[in-house]
């Protein structure tokens, strides 16, 4: 812990004719750690406001063509906010804000129309609820006004009845009024929810569709007030929590090492991967009615050489940079650094192997084709990224050893009541 | 302060004396290794061997619910086994994602029992061979609970419909093979993951320090009891006892009732494990104060649980009971935060991220 609170002398050699650098202290390296998330959230707020406005053109004339812009632009905001990820795991202000932003898995039926036969957990009293189809829900013994459909509304509606999987708002339950339920399996193509689902008077498919169009725009407008939040907390204010953290870089650091370590393991190549993978589920992949898991996978991983790296590249195409782990790591061991520049490297390799499969022009194989059985060669990918984000993790291990960091929980761990 | 003073005599006798033959650390982790691991092992080998004779039995005799019963009473068995095997998450158990293949949990979405149907209705020939290529959710334990508890399933008919009966054979078969395997790794005629586990040093890529060997059983046993009280107790209430959000479904094991038994046996066999396995170590190095909280954090752990009311798939709704269920949780998390903060720091080692790190 003695190397955490004090500065590293990096460059601090004297030699003729040169300028002594200045040290880079944990200090720098968390305020760039909060200006690389803050331009992350930004981007990301940005991004949903773009697909707010594609969605009120969707709204205003929907067709086939507004439809697929406003699919475009969520695919586009995904990349900025899978980027974010990697400042969920160990920073309780975005740790307790994701859930009404993207909470996964959930349960469609509990939102709209879905197919016979639709799977949905054990004992979710609220699996089919469909608010949309509903004015009135009667959920045990309670009565709940579903009318009208508001953002206010829909944030009260998660968890109903007691289950993570009812998830009512957040850019899956938008995916999924976009695209609708991908009913094709481990087989090729995504949902494919007609445009007329969204058409006012006579050309309404599957009725309702004034209150889908209400449930929409709700959605998405809470949507980008949380971004707000969430950018607004990463922000210069003195009472932001990018403050409080760099008051106590030390412990930011624990926490940058454990919200890479967490994501790489644990959430990406064990609930995100592995388990989809292995149990050939399609229902377990992330981003499962567009299609999409394959970007946010890739991004998933990116965010987390963001952070090492201290270098975000963002929507603009601008850079944000600054002091980073990888400047630290280096300093103390310039071979351990190495072996984390290559560990993240193989991910990326990997990864992006997995991108250019599920978009191949000719023959695309998105992710819920990787996992059927008895494609050997889409496991293969998957598994290549998996192996690496283990190896990555345990590099990560390393730097935390390096660090003198024994162990991650926080200190109120496991005793909180 | 004293504590380090006696450290040190410690150390100034140590070097004057002659060097025993076997450190504290190596005798505590052969112990570990030669009175539990391996023998936890070979149980579970000789109970997925009866499930599978079980099993054999009812398929001759599908209309005696006599051998219904007693295949439960089986499979009961070789679950409880695998409760305590499956504590040690490395070594062979790594090897081909084998703990899967024996039991997938968490399914909310009853994946396991779709599966199970799916492959019963169609026409592609069962066996273990087959079962080993294929699909995790189809191949274990879990399966098997699925054909012989799952109220909506099991009955003399089903028993009837060959496939049934074969399908309960290979999974079986399966899984006696999986146990056979893993036992296999473990010695000496087979991968002898003994001898790596118990020599450390230079040249063994697994363990190149003592404190790894001991980092991988701290590790693992951190990661057993997050899991059970976390997942195992704290699911069903919606993530804690006091969340208020009850699915009885989200329990572990909840078609066979065997919830809260599987529960106590995995927390029992932690607490033999670190008796026997850490507790010395902790003891040799001065640490008798840490060593005794940990214990008694066991001790304490265990008699929270023994009075849960069974079985919890029916009992968790009942008001009265939600202080005791509160009671276990609350002592999980003070065993915990030994195992997770101070152990670590006292000993020096690293625990590293874990499968329940995430979501």
């Amino acid at each position: 812990m003695k190397f955490l609170s004090s500065s590293l002398l990096l460059a601090g050699v004297f030699a003729a004719g040169q300028v002594l650098a200045a040290p880079i202290s944990t200090g720098d390296v968390t305020r760039a750690y909060t200006q690389i998330a803050h331009a992350t959230f930004a981007d990301a707020l940005q991004q949903a406001k773009e697909l707010q406005e594609k969605v009120q053109k969707l709204l205003a004339k929907p067709s086939a063509d507004s439809l697929k812009h406003a699919r475009d632009a969520w695919i586009t905001a995904r990349v900025p906010y899978t980027q974010s990820e990697v400042f969920r795991f160990g920073n309780p202000p975005v740790d307790e804000w994701e859930g009404q932003v993207n909470a996964w898995p959930l349960d469609e039926g509990l939102i709209d129309y879905v197919a016979k036969g639709y799977n949905h957990e054990m004992g979710n009293i609220a699996a089919s609820a469909n608010i949309v189809a509903n004015k009135e829900l009667k959920i045990g013994t309670t009565t709940l006004q579903l009318d009208p459909i508001t953002p206010a509304l829909l944030a009260t509606l998660n968890e109903l009845g007691g289950s993570e999987v009812n998830v009512a708002t957040g850019y899956h339950a938008i995916e999924f009024i976009l695209w609708g339920q991908d009913l094709n399996g481990t087989a090729v193509g995504a949902g494919n929810r007609p445009y007329t689902d969204f058409v006012l008077g006579e050309g309404c498919t599957y009725g309702n569709c004034e209150r889908r169009r209400a449930y929409l725009q709700a959605a998405i407008d809470l949507l980008v007030q949380d971004l707000e939040t969430m950018t607004k907390t990463w922000g210069e204010d003195k009472n932001s929590y990018s403050q409080e953290l760099l008051r106590k870089p030390e412990e930011a650091i624990k926490i940058m090492l454990f919200g890479m370590g967490s994501l790489a393991l644990g959430e990406l190549a064990g609930e995100r991967m592995k388990v989809a993978l292995e149990a050939n589920s399609p229902e377990d992949e992330q981003d499962c009615f567009s299609d999409n898991t394959h970007n946010a996978l890739y991004y998933n991983a990116k965010g987390i050489a963001n952070v090492y790296l201290g270098r975000y590249k963002r929507a603009n195409g601008s850079s944000v940079q600054g002091a980073s782990l990888a400047d630290l790591v280096k300093a103390k061991n310039p071979a351990l650094h190495q072996r984390m520049t290559a560990a993240l490297e193989t991910t990326e390799t990997a990864m992006a192997a997995i991108v250019k499969a599920a978009e191949d022009p000719a023959k695309p194989m998105k992710f819920d084709q990787m996992i059927a059985e008895g494609n050997g060669a889409g496991a293969a990918l998957i598994k290549k990224a998996i192996t690496a984000l283990v190896e990555e993790t345990a590099v990560i291990e390393e730097i935390a050893k390096a660090f003198g960091i024994s162990h991650f929980a926080p200190d109120n761990a496991d005793h909180s009541f | 302060m004293l504590r380090f003073f006696l450290a040190l005599l410690a150390a100034t006798l140590a070097a004057c004396t002659p060097k025993p033959a076997v450190s504290p650390a190596a005798d505590a982790l052969t112990q570990a290794v030669d009175t539990l691991i391996t023998p936890w092992h070979q149980a579970f080998v000789r109970d997925t061997k009866d499930l599978n004779q079980s099993l054999e039995r009812l398929c001759h005799n599908p209309a005696n619910p006599g051998e219904l019963e007693a295949s439960r009473a089986s499979w009961r068995r070789a679950m409880l086994s695998w409760q305590v095997v499956q504590i040690v998450n490395f070594g062979p158990v790594q090897e081909g994602n084998l703990a899967w293949r024996v039991q997938f949990w968490p399914d909310t979405h009853n994946r396991v029992g779709q599966k199970v149907e799916a492959l019963l209705g169609e026409e592609s020939p069962i066996d273990a061979t087959s079962l080993a290529q294929g699909n995790v959710l189809v191949q274990g334990l879990s399966a098997l609970e699925y054909v012989l508890f799952d109220p909506g399933r099991i009955s003399p008919e089903q028993l009837e419909n060959p496939r049934v009966c074969l399908f309960l054979r290979a999974a079986a078969a399966n899984t006696q093979a999986v146990a056979e395997q893993l036992l296999h790794g473990w010695s000496a005629e087979g991968g002898n993951y003994r001898k790596t586990f118990l020599s450390p040093g230079e040249g063994n890529l697994v363990f190149p320090t003592a404190n790894d060997v001991l980092v991988a059983l701290v590790s693992a046993q951190v990661t057993s009891i997050e899991k059970t009280k976390n997942k195992e107790l704290g699911d069903a209430f919606g993530g804690r006892p006091s969340a208020g959000r009850i699915n009885p479904y989200r329990l572990e094991l909840w078609r066979s009732g065997l919830s809260l038994q599987a529960l106590q046996a995995e927390l029992a066999a932690n607490e033999q494990l670190f008796l026997t396995g850490v507790h010395p170590i902790l003891e040799a190095q001065g640490h008798e104060d840490l060593a005794r909280r940990i214990t008694a954090a066991f001790k304490d752990s265990r008699a929270q649980l023994a009075p849960l009311p069974e079985p919890l798939f029916t009992r968790l709704q009942e008001a009265d009971a939600l202080p005791q269920f509160q009671a276990a949780w609350d002592s999980l998390g003070r065993l915990l935060a030994l195992l997770k903060r101070e152990l670590p720091e006292t000993l020096q080692l690293q625990l590293g991220f874990n499968s329940n790190d995430g979501d």
